[in-house]
């Protein structure tokens, strides 16, 4: 191949490989797939006949949860999503004269932006674009960072396990949805605190009931932008963190907090071996100027002292001389006058 | 194009991780050509 | 001076027979938690995951940092005094990085499937990505720079020339890991802002965590240096005397390191306006672990180097050290998931220290094993100042 035709070819590589990392940056935002699904729940409708955890672990071939429905005192501790209940009802207040109590469904909220999978370093997350998360168990090494991770405290750990330990929580049922059906805590409940439909939609209806009744809704969808937004949006009627949600959540997605530092890593691998190495030749570079300059000043104390040498050696030789020149003419002075005599 | 961020991202550290990697490499190379003594003939 | 005298002959030392006894039941401990899982040796519960192992892993990487400080004092720095303690130093900080993989093993549901992100799926926005593969690399780095040790007692002159040969590469490269990798495990906690109490999680925490693994891999030099000394008396190469003074010199160094630790914390505190929280429980505790553990090592050091003090900077060694543990414990453990009332939080179960103090000991055997029979205290005779 002539050397004009392969850089041609070398230069539409490089050109549309540009061009395709420019238009991969190039969105600003990212929006999520269109048209996925989420869950409306609307705790002030929620009385606490805990169907959903009986549907959802029935579904998922768990154990029915050992408190029967109408048992009340299963809500005098709060409870959290373990390896044997992928979600719960809390109670969060009393009732109180003719104001009901208040409780509130949990599970994994399905993050449009999922800390699990950010954190994950075998990619066991998956954000599907029908809405749900899911969990891969066969490439799970058993760290545990999602579970340390998640904001909500939704994801559990089959700790009893030596074998085969599984990070479990609510999958959404995406086997359900996949068929076009609801998941099974929005068909069980009964009082239609739990819908499923498309995210959008179901904010629309959110923002509608806060609008129709004011008074008894909080003016906040949660769910809607914390984190970046989760698949399940929740309505309340006590100030979030009454019912244990957090409040005040920034829109940045959580997984940004690190993903920002960890850009830091190809660029020090950029900037620190070269740097390091140029300290190393730095340190090397001074030590040969100082024994250069150690030299130097032995070369000059050693021409010097040579010098003085020869100094004191000529000296010595001019002094012999002279002591010798001394000791000729004295001795001439001190000659026999006889063979004066006998020369005239 | 990118749905979400988590995906933009792994994309983007991926290609990162390949490139410092490869620029390990070319440092070290960089390296040795820089202080080879270059004997004249 | 009450050194024991090592008779090689003879099995039953006492201390062959403490750390066999550990050895034997710890061991006994993690069969039984690969047996039965890890509920039957830990406390883990589901809203707090990483427990007293996860803060080990933290503190055994931290100390092992004397292997990346001594290198690169001597190799890029260029202050070859401190070379006699080099070896000491770099084989300490390859048994405690062989600690944080085995406990990390341990901690594990899957250990097997360890060499996962590395060969089946790559996560590559884990900050534990980025660890597992620095840490690889660098355990590696740390292996090769060991091996002339190995070469020398085996005799093969040719295969530890070609290592000594690229000692400098290795050191850049094994410093620049390490920077990246100490820190990374601070950014661990990135992740955790509303678990984590403010006193403690910072953007910086992995600067944090840079720069206290360089303070604790100097005051190990120190312990290691002295604990060597006491054991093996005349079988170490470098006298008392000039042992003190090198000594004296890494005092001078934690010092520095240590004053830079401090202002970077107090920079934090206000960059984020958290002075109010130090007049709560957590901040009283805060201060003892920065004031206690931080400050005053700092002006002890100081001070010993000043005046001279060999006695005074081990002793501050190891009050540095235990502040390092203090803060990996308190990062990880402590003041991880703050709010929790006292039902909710996590507490070791026994077994779990145990499994720690096994590792400890492991060690501390290991390092005593390969410390008696090949050139790390003093230099093989047929190698003299040739390194």
């Amino acid at each position: 191949m002539s050397p004009s035709r392969r850089d041609f070819i070398k230069g539409v590589a490089a050109g549309g490989l540009a061009a395709g990392v420019a238009r991969a940056g190039a969105n600003k935002r990212f929006d999520g797939y269109p048209g996925r699904y989420g869950l409306l729940h609307d705790s002030t409708l929620c009385v606490g006949c805990r169907s959903c955890e009986f549907a959802c672990n029935e579904v998922n071939d768990l154990p029915p949860p050992t408190a029967p429905i109408g048992d009340q005192k299963i809500f005098d501790k709060p409870r959290g999503p373990t390896d044997k209940r992928y979600t719960v009802v809390n109670r969060y207040r009393e009732a109180q004269g003719n104001k009901p109590a208040v409780y509130r469904k949990h599970q994994c909220m399905h993050c449009n932006e999922p800390c699990c999978a950010s954190v994950c370093f075998v990619n066991a997350f998956t954000k599907t674009p029908e809405g749900p998360v899911l969990y891969d168990p066969n490439v799970c090494v058993g760290c545990r960072y999602c579970v340390f991770a998640c904001p909500y405290y939704a994801l559990a750990y089959e700790y009893d396990d030596p074998a085969t330990p599984r990070v479990v929580r609510c999958t959404m049922c995406y086997p359900l949805i996949k068929k076009g059906r609801n998941p099974a805590c929005a068909d069980a409940c009964p009082t239609g605190a739990v819908l499923f439909g498309k995210r959008k939609e179901l904010i629309k209806v959110a923002r509608e009931r806060i609008r129709k009744h004011p008074e008894r809704y909080v003016d906040y969808v949660f769910g809607e932008h914390d984190y970046a937004g989760t698949s399940w949006l929740t309505l309340v009627g006590l100030p979030l963190e009454q019912v244990g949600l957090p409040a005040e959540l920034p829109y940045e997605p959580l997984p940004n907090l690190t993903t920002h530092f960890l850009s830091l890593a190809p660029i020090v691998a950029a900037i620190f071996p070269g740097l390091l190495a140029g300290f190393y030749a730095f340190s090397k570079r001074r030590e040969a100027v100082s024994e250069q300059k150690h030299r130097t000043q032995l070369d000059g104390e050693r021409a010097r002292a040579l010098a003085e040498l020869e100094q004191k050696l000529l000296e010595a030789a001019r002094l012999a001389e002279r002591d010798k020149q001394r000791a000729v003419a004295r001795a001439q002075r001190l000659a026999p006058p006889a063979e004066k005599k006998e020369d005239s | 194009m990118y749905n979400t961020l988590q995906d933009f991202t792994a994309h983007a550290k991926g290609t990162s991780y390949v490139l410092a990697g490869l620029i390990l490499v070319a440092v070290v190379v960089f390296w040795i050509f820089l202080n080879k003594k270059v004997t004249r003939k | 001076m009450n050194a024991p005298a090592e008779n090689r002959g003879e099995l039953f030392t006492p201390f062959n027979i403490i750390t066999g006894l550990i050895l034997i039941f710890g061991g006994a401990i993690v069969v039984l938690r690969f047996a039965h899982g890890l509920s039957y040796a830990t406390n883990l519960t589901q809203t707090t995951t990483w427990g007293l192992w996860t803060g080990f892993k933290l503190v055994f990487v931290a100390l092992a940092a004397s292997g990346y400080a001594l290198t690169t004092a001597v190799y890029i720095f260029g202050m070859h005094e401190y070379h006699p303690l080099v070896r000491p130093a770099v084989l300490s900080g390859f048994m405690g990085y062989t600690l944080f993989i085995l406990i990390l093993i341990f901690d594990l549901g899957r250990a097997w499937r360890i060499y996962y992100p590395f060969l089946v799926r790559p996560g590559v926005t884990s900050a534990l990505f980025e660890i597992a593969l620095c840490v690889a690399l660098y355990y590696t780095t740390q292996f090769v720079e060991l091996t002339p040790v190995g070469f020398e007692w085996l005799g093969w002159k040719r295969w530890r020339k070609a290592v000594i040969g690229v000692t400098v590469g290795l050191t850049v490269f094994g410093l620049f890991l390490s920077m990246l990798h100490q820190s990374t495990l601070g950014a661990l906690f990135l992740a955790v802002p509303g678990k984590l109490h403010p006193l403690w999680y910072s953007p910086y925490i992995p600067l944090h965590f840079f720069i206290s693994s360089a303070v604790g891999g100097i005051s190990m030099v120190i312990l290691v240096g002295l604990i060597s000394k006491r054991v093996w008396g005349h079988k170490m190469e470098i006298t008392r005397k000039k042992l003190d003074q090198l000594t004296i010199g890494l005092g001078k160094g934690s010092a520095i390191a240590l004053a830079i630790y401090f202002a970077v914390k107090i920079v934090d505190i206000s960059i984020a306006n958290k002075w109010h929280y130090l007049g709560t429980g957590w901040g009283l505790w805060y201060l003892v672990e920065v004031l206690g553990f931080v400050l005053l090592p700092c002006v002890l050091f100081a001070h010993g180097h000043r005046e001279k003090l060999p006695r005074l900077i081990r002793f501050t060694a190891l009050l540095t050290v235990l502040g390092v543990i203090l803060n990996r414990l308190n990062v990880s453990v402590v003041a991880y998931n703050w709010k929790f009332t006292i039902e909710q939080r996590y507490f070791p179960y026994w077994m779990e220290y145990v499994v720690v103090v096994f590792l400890i000991t492991l060690g501390v055997v290991i390092f005593r094993w390969v410390a008696q029979r090949m050139p790390v205290l003093y230099d093989h005779p047929d190698y003299k100042g040739s390194h």
